[in-house]
């Protein structure tokens, strides 16, 4: 019998994380096989094709529309909660067992949620590693100095427009003194200069801080292509892949232009000792006694919609599990790894995003260029975070698309009151035009009640245990919110906007909560983290600096499950710069094995 | 080929109930196809009935009382705005005509924007004032 096939490394997941590691392993000539759930081929441009059309030919285009969804490998989607009187209730692939819905999607086809995300690429605060001495939540084992270097990398395998002055005055981040970003940063939308023509140099007062905060509209850090900067690379500029952002305006969830970064355009980078197998879901890592991964089991499957399936093994030195931080979770529970810390699973984290809008007076233009290109940060640091939680204030360009939904509705409702001729056209474009949201990010601690567990009793398509969510927010996160609301109420007043905002227990509605009298909703922002939760000790922690598992030296679980806190900032970048780090700790450790194994084989001689 | 008039009828109809001139609906270059989507989608006497009415009608909007009508009006408008063909009756499944038909909803029209993923209006467009809303 011919033995299972043998790597030097095995990827699970061929999405955000784990395109970026087969890279950096397979140009260190690593041979690496990437094992991805989803659908996908790797003729890019005819999927692209097709992704688009599905776009634009769905009724209602939720983030994973486009893409070529498969019951064997069945992803979340926004569509699965409904809210009302009686609390929320969840349809879909999730079992949600907690108070509250974990309100956010992602993908499982090839190239992940990288596909779908928005692209705003932020760096975390310092602050945002030491998020336990706070009080709330939990410290990492390394810090910004620590990840620096990657940040950079990050960057460029990315590529990021950003303006890195604003980014040093306003955000308050360290850069080495010559760093310029690959590209220059994007213009600013309208909404923002009209914004920051309102609130520029004013003042917020929020209920937890000593000091009103002062106000400035700062640039975003973005994830698509802008003029490139000649002087980045100590001058040797910078060759953006692909088109400049051409203000399609559906960066979520497809970019026609193809000017956002996706984990595609790492993809076409692989060196030929990176092979991509795609329909191949691993459903179980085996150990042995020492605890070394010994075997990595997956499920080959054909048809889109059913569950027939061939059963496969595969050997490897070194495994990665990049699958996103619910599956990670769900990978390791399901083989029973990593379980001496008692954290796999747990703490569970996502951006709880609160909501607001409203009109301005004239009309802004919504609907036009990236999802958002600029924010308020003043919110994100400083003493306050002790009282309640920081937020990111997310000036959102797409009129009030994420909260109610695009016009149709508008349309809809109009026509049900005989609202028709001129008067319907007069009326929508009033209303349409002038539209802006506000979106504050507000962060989630580290809380180990909040967490994935396996849900033996409903299985998936190929007889997997789906995951179970236990999800709720702390009255930390809560007062963020209250934080938040006045914050957005004062904003709207300097703006003299009308305010539309309104939180009610309605279908559309899964994340409405009550908080000391007040009425919210929270969205979710796909940033889900925390499963694998990164440590200094193998007992309150699953993986160590590098997101390598204690439990397992060859097992390493990259993604945002190892971050022991999201801070304020999307998280993706962070995640990358940390993937990137794990890979050169890869690299170390296989060159070791290597050269242990040489070494005996000399002194056999 | 179609006979023309009874596309062109169709666009007068459309455009009493959209506010949208017959030019500019027919520079949608979706006029001929609506017209086959609605007369495949109901029966000709009610799509008569229909074209009768609205046509009769005087004022802006045209009154049309019947409720059974009323919601026919109501599927032909919203599909001139964003493209998709609403239930008929309401437990039907509601779809997008074509492509074409989300990239030339008029919703998006009404305030000059355009709807997300099918226009590059080019790299920092999205820094200058919208045009003016429509001219009244
Ligand atoms: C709508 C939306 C907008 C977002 N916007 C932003 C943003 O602006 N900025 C930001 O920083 N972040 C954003 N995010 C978050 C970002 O998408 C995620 O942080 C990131 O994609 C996570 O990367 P990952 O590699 O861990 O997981 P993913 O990108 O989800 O990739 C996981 C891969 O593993 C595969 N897989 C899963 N299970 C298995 C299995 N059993 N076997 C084999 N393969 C498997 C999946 O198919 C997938 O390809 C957004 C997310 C969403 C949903
Ligand atoms: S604004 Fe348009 S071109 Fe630019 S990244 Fe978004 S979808 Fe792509």
């Amino acid at each position: 019998m011919k033995g299972p096939q043998r790597y030097d490394v095995v990827v699970v997941g061929a999405g955000f994380a784990g395109s970026l590691v087969a890279k950096a392993l397979g140009e260190r000539g690593w041979r690496v096989l990437v094992l991805e759930a989803g659908a996908g081929t790797r003729d890019a441009w005819q999927d692209h094709q097709d992704a688009v059309r599905a776009f634009h030919t769905a009724v209602v285009k939720t983030p994973t529309a486009p893409y070529r969804t498969t019951a064997a490998a069945p992803s979340p989607d926004v569509l699965d909660l409904t809210g009302g009187r009686d609390g929320f209730q969840a349809h879909g692939y999730l079992l949600q067992r907690g108070a509250l819905p974990y309100a956010s999607p992602y993908l499982r086809v090839n190239g992940g949620s990288g596909n779908a995300w928005t692209g705003l690429a932020l760096r975390m605060h310092p602050e945002d590693f030491r998020a336990g001495e706070f009080g709330h939540g939990r410290n990492w084992p390394i810090g910004y100095a620590d990840l620096e270097p990657y940040y950079r990398l990050a960057e460029g395998e990315i590529g990021v427009a950003a303006d890195v002055e604003e980014q040093r005055r306003a955000v308050g981040l360290p850069f080495p003194e010559d760093y310029v970003f690959p590209m220059h940063g994007l213009p600013r939308s309208y909404l923002d200069a009209v914004l920051a023509e309102a609130v520029d140099g004013n003042h917020a007062r929020d209920p937890y801080q000593g000091q009103p905060t002062e106000l400035s509209v700062v640039g975003t850090p973005q994830a698509r292509n802008g003029p490139p900067n000649p002087a980045y690379d100590h001058g040797r500029g910078y060759r953006p892949d692909g088109h400049r952002c051409a203000g399609y305006a559906s960066c979520v969830p497809i970019c026609p232009e193809q000017a956002k970064y996706t984990p595609m355009k790492t993809q076409a980078r692989w060196p030929a000792t990176v092979t991509l197998r795609t329909r191949a879901v691993v459903n179980r890592l085996r150990a042995t006694s020492t605890g070394r991964i010994s075997e990595i089991c997956y499920q080959l499957y054909r048809d889109d919609t059913g569950g027939e399936h061939t059963s496969h093994t595969v050997e490897a030195d070194m495994v990665v599990l990049a699958a996103h931080a619910i599956e990670n979770a769900k990978l390791l529970l399901v083989s029973g790894l990593a379980t001496r810390s008692d954290q796999v699973g747990r703490n569970l984290m996502d951006h709880p995003a609160l909501l607001t809008w409203g009109l301005t007076r004239e009309p802004i233009g919504p609907y036009r260029g990236p999802g958002s290109t600029s924010g308020i940060e003043g919110f994100r640091f400083g003493p306050a975070r002790r009282r309640r939680a920081p937020f990111r204030v997310e000036i959102g360009n797409w009129g009030w698309n994420w909260a109610l939904g695009p016009p149709d509705r508008d349309v809809a409702d109009l026509l049900r009151q005989n609202v028709f001729g001129k008067r319907l056209r007069q009326v929508l474009a009033d209303r349409i035009g002038r539209r802006f949201m506000l979106q504050f990010e507000i962060e989630q601690e580290a809380d180990p009640a909040n967490r994935v567990t396996l849900a033996p009793d409903h299985r998936d398509r190929l007889g997997n245990p789906r995951p179970a969510l236990h999800y709720r927010l702390s009255d930390h996160v809560k007062r963020g919110m209250v934080a938040a609301k006045q914050v957005s109420d004062q904003l709207f007043a300097l703006l003299d906007a009308e305010d539309h905002t309104e939180y009610r227990p309605v279908a559309s509605m899964p994340g409405y909560l009550e908080f000391e009298g007040q009425s919210f909703c929270y969205w979710g922002a796909g940033h889900g983290g925390g499963t694998h939760i990164m440590g200094g000790s193998p007992h309150d922690s699953v993986v160590n600096q590098w997101q390598q598992c204690w439990d397992h030296p060859n097992l390493y679980a990259v993604g945002c499950g190892s971050m022991p806190s999201l801070g304020t900032s999307n998280p993706s970048l962070t995640m990358a710069a940390l993937a990137l780090r794990s890979a050169e700790h890869l690299d170390r450790e296989l060159l070791a094995t290597r050269t242990c194994v040489t070494v005996a084989k000399e002194a056999l001689r | 080929m179609q006979d023309v008039s009874v596309v062109d009828e169709f666009v007068r109809v459309s455009s009493r109930l959209t506010g949208f001139d017959p030019g500019e609906l027919q520079a949608t270059g979706m006029a001929e196809g609506y017209h086959d989507l609605v007369v495949a989608e109901v029966a000709e006497r009610r799509y008569r009935r229909l074209v009768v009415t609205v046509l009769e009608a005087d004022g802006d909007p045209p009154a049309v009382d019947d409720p059974h009508l009323l919601d026919l009006a109501r599927a032909v408008t919203h599909l001139w705005y964003v493209g998709v063909w609403p239930g008929l009756p309401q437990s039907a499944e509601a779809y997008v005509a074509s492509p074409r038909s989300y990239a030339q909803g008029l919703v998006w029209k009404t305030f000059h924007g355009a709807p997300p993923g099918t226009v590059a209006p080019g790299f920092g467009s999205w820094a200058r004032p919208p045009r003016r809303a429509m001219p009244t």
